[in-house]
């Protein structure tokens, strides 16, 4: 009769990781915790299931989306003038275990869907080793099919825009460390005005946007679907719904830029 | 009607294979594709050439051995249409046809247009069973299925293992085959308690061939003769969610 031999990889790869630590005890060498624990994290993302890796990406995808919303409220202030901003920024740096655990937090969920982003991509492309001459795509879209290029290209983006604004090593002279507004707070709503009435800055960050748009409008609904989240009735709606998500979040986004380089806000 | 084929030619796994021109005469619009290729066939042999190796079984749709990407569609230009049962109305006089086999890490080239699909029963190997015997055929509604639970095991039943899914995927997955077995299982009371673990065994098992992960393209729903949904995807990722949560 057959029986399901298969054991789920990753439970075997921790049970072999405690077996070898057991060993180690009992001969006498003393393991080495941190590359250890990296060693197996490494090996037990490797060659965890494949669905189980689409919803660490899709989870980590969803996290940075509400990340996104926290982040867009709080810009938004800057339409409430130099008040509004600089005043949420200085509630910000009135605690800093929060701010410091949230960044953590976010940090790791970028680095996990990064990570699980190139193994898939790497995956995916080595399925298929000969391409065919003649292809014609169904239902599949660029926007679906470039997910890891939009994807680097918000990476990218990530790199600029924290070294813009939060290290502030870009552009030292019009920095939030040097300016202070009426009050002598730091004046982070003068620092965003002047950084995008630089052409390039607003441009790298409508492209970094647009990317990101391109990336949520196919990602947010492939993670609905990675989750099981999705029937034959819903999913159209859903694939809208994910369109719609997407492009309210880069208009609200780039609202900030495009009305400062307009002129509408100084 | 006459046609430009381009067909991809390889004498074996390890030879180098090409895209070869070969036309084809006096089609005639009621013939089914594999008839067409049949008479290019004839005349290949008659000329003393070695005619196109294609793979073909029942050719009425239902055994899903015919595996050809035509014109980049696996399956060719019709909807839910198997390459067996597509017909040469579907083309116009002067036509040229690209014609090339299943693409896939998972899916070696045997000859010509045809590969080793053996890496989807290994799938089912994995875990496409009960374990338990359910002895004899039990009496007719001895038990009892809600109707919307058999109907969705019935659709999900009707894949034939093609691989079409797989040769339209960006990514070569089985993940529409998967979750189609997975799921014709799940929805009936004797699949449902080992579903969770069979999605598991199954899907590793999917990787462990050299099949991709699904970015779900939908790509394969679209290719799919027997008009498989991809919500049966989400029936197999539920399920391995459940084992997850239950930790199996
Ligand atoms: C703010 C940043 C980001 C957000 C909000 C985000 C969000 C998402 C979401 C929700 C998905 C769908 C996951 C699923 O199908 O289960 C996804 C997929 C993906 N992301 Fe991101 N992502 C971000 C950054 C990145 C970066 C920096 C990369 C580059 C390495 C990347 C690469 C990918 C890839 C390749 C996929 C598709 C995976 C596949 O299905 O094949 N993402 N992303
Ligand atoms: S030959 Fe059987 S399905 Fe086409």
């Amino acid at each position: 009769m057959p029986t399901m031999t298969n054991e789920c990889t990753a439970v075997t790869t921790s049970a072999k990781w405690i077996t070898k630590k057991r060993t180690m005890a009992e001969t006498g060498v003393k393991p080495k915790p941190v590359a250890q624990t990296a060693a197996a994290l490494i090996q037990v993302t490797t060659f965890a299931n494949p669905v189980t890796k689409k919803m660490m990406m899709g989870g980590t995808g969803l996290a940075l989306i509400a990340f996104l919303f926290i982040h867009l409220l709080g810009n938004l202030s800057l339409f409430a003038g130099s008040g509004g901003l600089n005043t949420y920024a200085q509630f910000l740096h009135t605690m800093p275990v929060v701010v410091w655990v949230f960044r953590f937090v976010i940090a790791l969920m970028f680095i996990l869907h990064v990570w699980y982003a190139i193994q898939v991509t790497i995956e995916n492309r080595t399925a298929r080793p000969v391409d065919y001459a003649c292809r014609s795509y169904q239902k599949s879209t660029l926007i679906s099919r470039s997910m890891i290029w939009t994807g680097l290209i918000v990476a990218g983006f990530l790199i600029y825009h924290l070294l813009h604004f939060t290290l502030q090593s870009l552009y030292p002279d019009t920095s939030a460390a040097v300016l202070r507004d009426s009050l002598g707070r730091p004046d982070v709503y003068r620092m965003v005005v002047l950084g995008f009435q630089n052409t390039l800055s607003s441009l790298f960050y409508l492209t970094g946007l647009l990317a990101l748009a391109f990336h949520l409008s196919h990602g947010i609904h492939s993670a609905l679907q990675t989750f099981g989240l999705a029937t034959q009735r819903t999913l159209p709606i859903k694939i809208r719904a994910a369109f719609i998500i997407a492009g309210m979040l880069f208009f609200a986004y780039t609202s900030i830029p495009i009305s400062i380089f307009v002129g509408a806000v100084k | 009607m006459n046609l430009n084929l381009f067909v991809w030619r390889q004498k074996g796994p390890n030879e180098p294979g090409k895209l070869e021109e070969i036309k084809a005469i006096d089609v005639s619009p009621d013939m089914s594709f594999l008839e067409m290729l049949d008479e290019v066939n004839e005349r290949l042999v008659h000329q003393g050439k070695d005619p196109i190796a294609f793979d073909h079984d029942c050719r009425e749709g239902i055994c899903g051995t015919c595996s050809q990407v035509i014109n980049g569609v696996p399956h060719g230009p019709q909807e839910k249409t198997t390459t067996c049962q597509l017909h040469m109305r579907k083309f116009k006089d002067g036509d040229s046809i690209y014609i090339e086999p299943w693409r896939a890490k998972a899916f070696p080239l045997v000859k010509d247009l045809i590969v080793d699909r053996s890496a989807l029963d290994r799938i089912i190997q994995a875990g496409g069973y009960t374990s338990a015997h359910t002895g004899g055929a039990p009496d007719g509604n001895a038990i009892l299925i809600p109707k919307p639970c058999a109907d969705r095991a019935m659709d999900a039943a009707e894949c034939i293992g093609c691989g079409a899914c797989v040769a339209a995927c960006p990514n070569g997955s089985a993940m529409l085959f998967t979750a189609a077995k997975v799921s014709q299982l799940a929805y009936l009371p004797q699949g449902k308690p080992e579903a969770a673990r069979r999605a598991c065994v199954m899907t590793d098992a999917m990787v462990q061939e050299g099949f991709g992960n699904c970015s779900n393209h939908y790509e394969c729903e679209a290719a799919c003769p027997k008009g498989i949904k991809v919500s049966f995807i989400a029936k197999l990722n539920r399920e391995v969610l459940k084992a997850r949560c239950e930790s199996i």
